[in-house]
């Protein structure tokens, strides 16, 4: 009967592992400018320049302009100017290309042809892990443990209260209230919190009718916040729920009974068996927000705060896709060890 | 204590349910959304929805590709989750492996595919879509009809057996019937994560296959217009009927 | 039907055993001893690495302890079934369900059926296409005793009206001793001994089996006392 599995588990493997895995690779392998200066990098320590003339008259180095200038900025214009003029290049070859533009002699120019030219680059791994991507992915770190916190810190007294339902049809329709958002499109949810937060929307309209303030609720934190607490509440809640529904009563009464205060009985018995739903429900709300693309990018205005959003910028505008996939692969790994960690609480 | 308790629930249960319903009556504003005086009320902008071409289409789209993508998964996901019902060496790799899509954020699954795609030349947009939603999709098959699947016992197959039965009629005789209300979750499930998607059919589709959220976060991005509060109300309803069916046959009342 | 020298890799071990046509023979013995193990290998569900069965095992009737019937087809339809596939009559479902005495329920779901029921509504589907031999594996063990005492009467009424050959697996000795033509007792993955119940209790093979069949009805000695 097992066989019956292996179709998915190949389609899985073929569908998901591979893709994932190739993007991983290449933020550290990208043979672009193996492929578009060869013979330059052949002959580096040799006739450099002479090599580069006969790269440059190719087609196949068009890449090289785009590559080389992500590493070496301001490159492009040295390219395009050279391959334009490329039919007049004479020897001697060095003079000819310094004569283009004083930069090809540049030190700092050919260690970067120098670094790629065997394809294998940590350079855009190192370059998510410093700087402005550290400091954005330390952001997307800590501003997700925020959310999680707040989320849990909302959800476990609602978890609880849930559990203490007894009428049946205010259960349902509490249950209800919970479900309806998590089944709901998502970009519905942040449609309408769009709409809510705006400076002239209704929570803006009520707060300016009652205390005055005008509130700056969107295109910032506090909207990534507020939308993020609310699409993950529910996540957290059921979790949290499932738990506390098979928590025994008894040792809460017993230790009522002996005399113990409220806090007490609450931290020394109750919390400590609801444990693993608050592990398996931080774990599952941190996962789910560090990957928020949406959020952010709607109800944070798109100010690339988070990794996400640098992701697709880098995607889509800046075309530096080993960056982006240095970032993807960044992202990736956390991910990746946080389910781990999940998997291994949830075996037991 | 209790009492304190039950103020953050009832906030809570208030803020969950509050914004659905504000976007429900703002739907129906016959001007722009975000001014409540003096509203004025119109189906207008639901009519919008079935008059504007793009809509159309995107809703077409949407329709297609979740149809296509839940019916893969169904055929591979069905019979995946039978093999998985039993524990065997390496069960917790598999069942590791099944619930990746679901977990790994749908950003970094989509950046992957647009990928691969490009580097393997398949630039039919469209059944890369399928395939994508499928990939998304087929967890919540395997998880709802494994679910189901905690109603079979071994001893209806060794029955079956005896009673001369052979492996198909089985399935189709005893097991089917079984695993029926999983089978149905699993697929609403899977056709709404498909309806849902966006990150997906950011980088994977073009202007073919442009698909209902992918119309919704073009229109949020450029010009806000309210026809995508009758689409969100819509797809709101479309939510709460799968929720209801959904929980429903996974109630207790249903399996008696 | 016959087995000989049925050895299985775990717990069987050079097992002999004789069934003569339109007996019940009961496989009685404690827990752990192959009675289950052997019953499945019978039924094709087990491997047996060396031996020889004497019956085709495609053309046999099982009734189990738990779990018989398909949970979404009514009674009726729980019979019917193994007519349609081995396209049968299907109006013999009705005759079977007469005989166990579950006529009046032929349209109800296994849930809505007592344990009791279940298990003669079971019997009925095992017995229904005339198999060469009806497997029964502890098929009251899971009911209460005065539901086994009925039903116990009920499995040997019918095996008796229908003449079919039956073979019972049970630890239970007394409920062996009272619908069996013959008793087969295994220990260790043996049969060690086949014989009609008046032997096993006055002739016992070895001094364990003495003592297993005593033991078992010993109750009925501190009863009559009790009583008398």
């Amino acid at each position: 009967m097992r066989w019956l599995t292996t179709p998915l588990v190949v389609i899985l493997v073929l569908g998901f592992i591979l893709p994932v895995g190739m993007l991983i690779s290449k933020s550290i392998y990208d043979p672009t400018l193996l492929n578009s200066l060869p013979q330059t990098i052949n002959r580096i320590d040799q006739d450099r320049y002479q090599a580069l003339a006969e790269d440059l008259s190719n087609e196949y180095s068009r890449p090289a302009i785009r590559y080389v200038n992500h590493y070496y900025v301001g490159s492009r214009s040295m390219f395009i100017k050279a391959r334009k003029n490329i039919d007049t290049a004479t020897a001697p070859y060095k003079e000819w290309f310094i004569e283009q533009d004083p930069r090809w002699q540049d030190p700092k120019f050919w260690q970067v042809i120098y670094n790629h030219s065997n394809g294998f680059t940590l350079t855009n791994l190192k370059k998510s892990f410093t700087g402005v991507y550290w400091s954005v992915l330390a952001n997307t770190l800590l501003l997700g443990a925020l959310i999680t916190f707040t989320t849990l810190i909302i959800a476990y007294p609602t978890a609880w209260y849930l559990t203490t339902i007894k009428n049946k049809t205010l259960f349902t329709f509490s249950l209800f209230c919970i479900l309806l958002p998590f089944f709901s499109s998502y970009l519905s949810r942040l449609v309408a919190w769009l709409v809510l937060l705006q400076s002239n929307g209704i929570i803006n309209n009520m707060t300016e009718e009652i205390v005055g303030l005008n509130l700056d609720l969107i295109y910032n934190t506090t909207g990534i916040f507020i939308g993020s607490v609310y699409i993950l509440l529910p996540l957290s809640i059921l979790p949290l729920y499932a738990v506390m529904k098979d928590v025994s009563p008894y040792p809460v009464y017993a230790a009522k009974t002996c005399g113990a205060s409220r806090i007490t009985t609450f931290i020394k018995v109750y919390l400590p068996q609801t444990m693993p739903g608050i592990y398996n429900a931080a774990l599952l709300t941190f996962m789910t927000v560090i990957g928020f693309y949406t959020t952010p990018a709607l109800l944070g205005g798109n100010k690339g705060k988070f990794v996400t959003e640098q992701i697709v910028y880098h995607m889509e505008t800046s075309l530096n896709w080993g960056l982006a996939s240095a970032l993807t692969a960044s992202l990736s790994a956390i991910v990746l060890i946080l389910f781990a960690v999940y998997a291994r609480l949830n075996r037991a | 204590m209790r009492n304190l308790v039950a103020i953050v629930f009832y906030s809570t249960l208030f803020f969950l349910i509050a914004p659905m319903c504000v976007i429900l009556w703002m739907s129906f504003s016959a001007d722009q959304y975000y001014i409540i005086q003096d509203m004025t009320y119109s189906l207008h902008w639901y009519n919008q929805i079935f008059e504007d071409d793009k809509w159309v289409n995107a809703i077409y789209n949407s329709v297609q590709i979740g149809l296509l993508s839940t019916i893969m998964a169904l055929v591979v996901g069905v019979p995946a989750a039978i093999g998985l019902r039993k524990s065997f060496v390496g069960h917790g790799i598999v069942m590791s492996l099944v619930l990746l899509p679901i977990i790994v954020p749908p950003l970094i699954s989509a950046v992957s595919w647009y990928f691969a795609v490009s580097s393997l030349g398949w630039y039919n947009n469209f059944v890369n879509m399928v395939l994508g939603h499928f990939l998304l999709g087929v967890p919540f098959v395997v998880i709802s009809v494994l679910a189901s699947l905690t109603h079979w016992k071994d001893t209806y197959f060794h029955a079956s057996n005896v009673c001369g039965a052979s492996k198909l009629q089985t399935f189709y005789y005893v097991q089917m019937p079984i695993i029926a209300p999983g089978i149905l979750v699993g697929s609403l499930l899977c056709f709404m994560t498909s309806f849902d998607e966006l990150l997906v059919a950011m980088f994977l589709s073009n202007y073919n296959t442009r698909t209902v959220p992918l119309e919704m976060w073009s229109g949020l991005r450029d010009n806000i217009s309210p026809t995508i509060l009758a689409v969100t109300v819509l797809t709101m309803i479309v939510s709460l009927a799968v929720m209801i069916i959904v929980t429903y046959l996974t109630s207790d009342k249903y399996k008696k | 039907m016959k087995l000989t020298n049925i050895k299985n890799s775990y717990i069987l071990d050079n097992v002999n055993l004789e069934v003569p046509e339109h007996d019940l023979v009961t496989i009685l013995g404690p827990s752990g001893s192959g009675k289950t193990t052997l019953l499945k290998v019978l039924a094709g569900i087990e491997k047996y690495t060396s031996g020889t069965l004497s019956i085709d095992t495609r053309n046999i009737g099982m009734v189990f302890q738990h779990y018989n019937l398909f949970p979404k087809m009514t009674a009726k339809e729980n019979v019917e079934f193994p007519l349609r596939v081995k396209k049968l009559s299907l109006s013999l479902a009705s005759v079977y369900l007469e005989l166990v005495g579950m006529a009046e329920h032929a349209n109800k779901m296994p849930e809505q059926l007592s344990g009791g029921q279940q298990q003669r509504v079971a019997l009925a589907r095992a017995l229904c296409y005339t198999p060469d031999i009806v497997l029964l594996d502890e098929p009251l063990g899971s009911l209460d005793v005065l539901l086994r005492n009925q039903l116990q009467h009920d499995i040997r009424r019918i095996q008796q009206e229908t003449k079919s050959t039956m073979l019972y697996v049970t630890h239970d000795i007394a409920e062996a001793f009272v619908i069996s033509d013959s008793i087969a007792i295994m220990q260790d993955g043996k049969v060690i001994q086949h014989d009609i119940p008046r032997n096993l209790y006055h002739n016992p093979s070895t001094p364990w089996v003495d003592s297993f069949i005593k033991g078992g009805l010993s109750h009925l000695e501190q009863i009559k006392e009790i009583v008398n």
